[in-house]
């Protein structure tokens, strides 16, 4: 089955990557995949535990142990990855 | 015998307006490429170009100008001056060279058009002239770039760039056609000579001019100076047209090409502008901000000038002016971090002192984008470079070919930025792209972005690597840091400095 190409982008950076990954990836892989292009990259480190994941218009974390495409992602979708909220509070983006 | 005044003689001279008799009117002068209004022939007559030249002064000037380029681009001040100035003045040259050189050339066919297709011999006359100058812009340019070559090869892209399919060739390539070559004679003056020039080059030439002199490049600010001159000559083809749109119930049509061509055109104006005013150049030779230029130069003028004539603002000019603040902090850190995807050095422009003067002309700067190169910087002195380097490409926006970003401490858009059309999903920047593209989605819809080529896999490999040399950049042509990482360890003890 060939890869996915999807839209990626971050709380707290300030771009989309293109991001390629398996159909049957699990949403988890998307997350680990997605948060190596920035986590500890343009934001500070943190860990995987912390990270979520939604589609750019929606509000729900998608589950991380279905598969991308059981969590209605499709092809060229644009997701978005989110943190659990600062003690601070809210998430910026 | 006394020779006539050219006021005696010049308004019956240039009326070469005629009734054709071999061919129609409509193949003489098709809509598709004069006017597709079809204004009447009495608006046309209204056109008075506000220069009034003949060709023989504009010979006797031009070979003047030409004559005070060249002479004072003596060769060995000129090597000596470029062996001084530091790599950031090198990356300007390049930059600009590379951008503005065969783009200015390719404007020729711009002005062409309006020569042969403008319904008014006025325009004929203006856009003539303006021809000539777009080959003199050509030329010296690309003469300066390749004297420069002893010092870099990456001056080569001063001629290269728009040949390859690097990002920023195919994002110029794309606006060059929508906007000044792929238009008929009517849009081509308001979206060229009025929304472009006007709006932004004829002030940005000034600025340059004076940022090369503050630098001590005499040569190159004799150069820009010199073709400012041409620009804003033919720069003034467009007002009188839109003045007669105005005037004869054409004001619609005027406002919408000015709209599109203004939007179009700022974001390669911010791109190229904005990241060298802020980033490039040296803190002790900056004279204004980004912004402050925006406001002083660009802004306040283009309003005045735009309600003069009768037209309004732009729909979306509040949404601009705060876009003035943002937009180009992330083309510039874009730059920096896929700097081995352009034909310059990029000069990270973030030491202490220069985070200092981007959060005293930008409030918050160091909250958003300065939390970016924070973290960029430890990795760098924490000796992990390989994380400043991309993995994946970023996705650019369907219209405007550039990386789509936003201020990191603000969200994204989300459904204002996308849109599907004929099944195939669609990218952009803003809701203004998104705005030009709804407005004629067949002429927008088959280009293909950088992303969509390397999703058809016409890059090969399908990695980063394959992506470079698609782009045409050979190792020697890549940019790297321009100061070698020296800014992240600015102020700080000494320690070993990276190397790239
Ligand atoms: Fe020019
Ligand atoms: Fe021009």
């Amino acid at each position: 089955m060939s890869d996915l190409p999807l839209l990626v982008s971050c709380e707290r950076d300030f771009l989309v990557h293109l991001v390629a990954i398996p159909a049957e990836a699990r949403v988890g892989d998307l997350i680990e995949a997605a948060a190596s292009l920035v986590v500890g990259v343009h934001v500070p480190d943190r860990p995987l535990s912390t990270v979520h994941i939604r589609k750019i218009d929606g509000d729900a974390a998608l589950p991380i142990d279905a598969t991308v495409t059981d969590a209605g992602i499709e092809a060229m979708d644009w997701v978005h990855l989110f943190f659990d909220a600062a003690p601070e509070g809210e998430p910026v983006q | 015998m006394t020779l006539l005044q050219r006021s005696d003689w010049y308004d019956v001279a240039r009326d070469t307006n005629w009734t054709p008799s071999f061919v129609s009117e409509a193949d003489l002068f098709p809509p598709e490429m004069s006017d597709p209004f079809d204004m009447p022939k009495a608006a046309w007559a209204e056109y008075d170009e506000p220069y009034k030249v003949s060709y023989a002064e504009y010979v006797k000037v031009q070979r003047e100008k030409d004559a005070g380029v060249y002479a004072v681009n003596t060769a060995a001040a000129r090597t000596r001056f470029m062996e001084e100035a530091g790599q950031r003045w090198h990356s300007i040259l390049k930059l600009h060279f590379g951008a503005v050189s065969l783009a200015e050339s390719s404007s020729q066919i711009s002005e062409g058009r309006m020569a042969r297709f403008g319904m008014a011999p006025g325009m004929r006359n203006m856009a003539t002239f303006g021809l000539l100058d777009e080959i003199r812009h050509g030329q010296t340019q690309l003469y300066f770039a390749h004297e420069s070559l002893k010092h870099s090869p990456q001056f080569n892209f001063a001629h290269k760039l728009l040949g390859t399919q690097e990002w920023g060739a195919i994002m110029t390539r794309a606006t060059l056609d929508d906007v000044f070559l792929g238009r008929d004679a009517v849009t081509t003056a308001i979206m060229l000579t009025f929304a472009f020039e006007t709006g932004f080059t004829n002030m940005q030439f000034i600025g340059l001019a004076g940022d090369a002199a503050e630098a001590g490049d005499t040569s190159f600010s004799n150069l820009i100076s010199s073709i400012q001159t041409d620009e804003s000559r033919h720069a003034q083809i467009g007002a009188p047209l839109l003045k007669l749109m105005v005037k004869n119930g054409y004001k619609d049509e005027a406002q919408k090409a000015v709209d599109i061509g203004f939007w179009r055109t700022y974001r390669f104006f911010a791109l190229l502008t904005g990241t060298v005013i802020d980033y490039f150049m040296p803190l002790e030779k900056r004279t204004s901000s980004f912004k402050e230029f925006m406001e002083e130069w660009i802004v306040g003028q283009f309003e005045r000038t735009l309600l003069d004539m009768g037209l309004d603002l732009p729909w979306y000019w509040d949404f601009f002016l705060e876009d003035i603040e943002s937009f180009h902090h992330g083309m510039h850190i874009g730059w920096w971090l896929y700097r081995d995807t352009v034909w310059f050095n990029v000069p990270a422009g973030v030491s202490p002192a220069e985070r200092d003067w981007l959060e005293s002309k930008y409030p918050g700067w160091n909250d958003s984008w300065g939390r970016l190169w924070s973290q960029i910087g430890e990795n760098i002195r924490a000796g992990r470079t390989d994380l400043t380097v991309p993995k994946t490409l970023p996705v650019v926006c369907s219209f405007n070919n550039l990386p789509m970003v936003t201020d990191p401490s603000k969200p994204w858009a989300g459904k204002d930025q996308m849109l599907t059309y004929k099944g195939k999903k669609y990218y952009f920047q803003s809701h203004v792209e998104k705005w030009v593209f709804e407005q004629d989605p067949e002429r927008y819809a088959a280009h293909q972005t950088l992303i969509d080529q390397f999703l058809a896999g016409r890059i090969q490999p399908p990695t980063y690597e394959g992506a470079l040399n698609y782009m045409g950049l050979s190792p020697v042509e890549r940019g790297k840091d321009a100061e070698n990482f020296a800014w992240a360890f600015a102020g700080r003890e000494p320690r070993t400095m990276a190397a790239e």
